[in-house]
């Protein structure tokens, strides 16, 4: 049953990160994303080892109320889930606003000077 | 003027008396009352801005404390004491916890603190990696920006919120 609610959280959160109505946010760590939402967060993360999909419900008190992944959901639920992991990654790490930039300067036929291995 | 009359008399001027001296002592008990009701309302007003000076304070010292925590975890991670890094950054989650309830906090720096509260189970999830040598012993730059990043919220917080007890 909470595996059910669950995936329809996947659900409302892929629609709703494809709608551009919420924006994900980086994490502490390369791999995981997160957002804000109601009385807590939801993080979406890879396993280091397994490298399987999950999500996590955290408190606002930090505390991981929920989690599933990898083998807790059923195949096509999973495969949203590593869907959903895609688009909150390309959210938060503002993909489109980038890749919309560059093709901006490719229509104008503009390129950015980039600073050299010295000044870095 | 016979006796009866003089009776009727003075019986008027008594009922009279009577009704001034009741309508009187009536004006004066509602006085009496107001003036208690206000005096206790003044009192409670007082109670309760001497509350919110207390929480406010001990509000400024938790952040003072986390800001400390933070700076505390940063060097620990430098010197690559993992253990005392992780008591600090447990230390840090617990005082965290501790003031995302407090009504001080607007929206955003709630949000802010929940995800610094989140930020540090990463980072101790990662020290406590490096100290099984399942991780190799660094801490990524990125968890250091968000240390960093967990100063200047918590700081622009303090700030804010001590402009506003200023103005008050």
């Amino acid at each position: 049953m909470a595996n059910e609610r669950l995936a329809q959280l996947i659900h409302e959160l892929f629609q709703a990160t494809v709608d551009g109505r919420i924006v994900w946010e980086e994490t502490a760590t390369e791999d995981d994303f997160r957002v804000g939402l109601g009385e807590g967060l939801v993080r979406i993360w890879k396993g280091s080892h397994t490298h399987s999909c999950f999500i996590s419900l955290i408190n606002k008190h930090g505390r991981i109320v929920d989690e599933v992944g990898g083998s807790d959901l059923g195949e096509e639920d999973y495969l949203l889930l590593k869907d959903l992991y895609r688009m909150a990654r390309s959210s938060a790490l503002k993909e489109n606003e980038i890749v919309d930039s560059m093709l901006s300067d490719l229509k104008a036929g503009r390129t950015r000077e980039l600073p050299s291995e010295n000044a870095l | 003027m016979d006796w009866s009359d003089l009776k009727q008399h003075y019986g008027n001027i008594a009922s009279v008396v009577g009704l001034v001296v009741s309508v009187l002592g009536f004006s004066f008990t509602l006085y009496q009352v107001r003036k208690s009701r206000s005096a206790a309302e003044r009192a409670q007003a007082m109670a309760r801005e001497a509350i919110d000076r207390v929480s406010s304070r001990l509000f400024f010292t938790q952040i003072t404390i986390a800001v400390r925590l933070v700076q505390e975890v940063r060097s620990f991670c430098r010197a690559a004491d993992w253990h005392r890094a992780i008591d600090r950054c447990e230390q840090l989650r617990i005082v965290l916890a501790g003031v995302v309830d407090d009504p001080k906090l607007q929206g955003d720096d709630q949000t802010s603190v929940t995800s610094a509260i989140d930020d540090l189970l990463l980072i101790i999830r990662h020290l406590e990696g490096i100290g099984q040598g399942k991780k190799s012993p660094s801490v990524p730059a990125r968890m250091i920006e968000t240390l960093d990043r967990i100063v200047i919220s918590l700081t622009r917080i303090d700030g804010r919120l001590r402009t506003a007890a200023l103005e008050v």
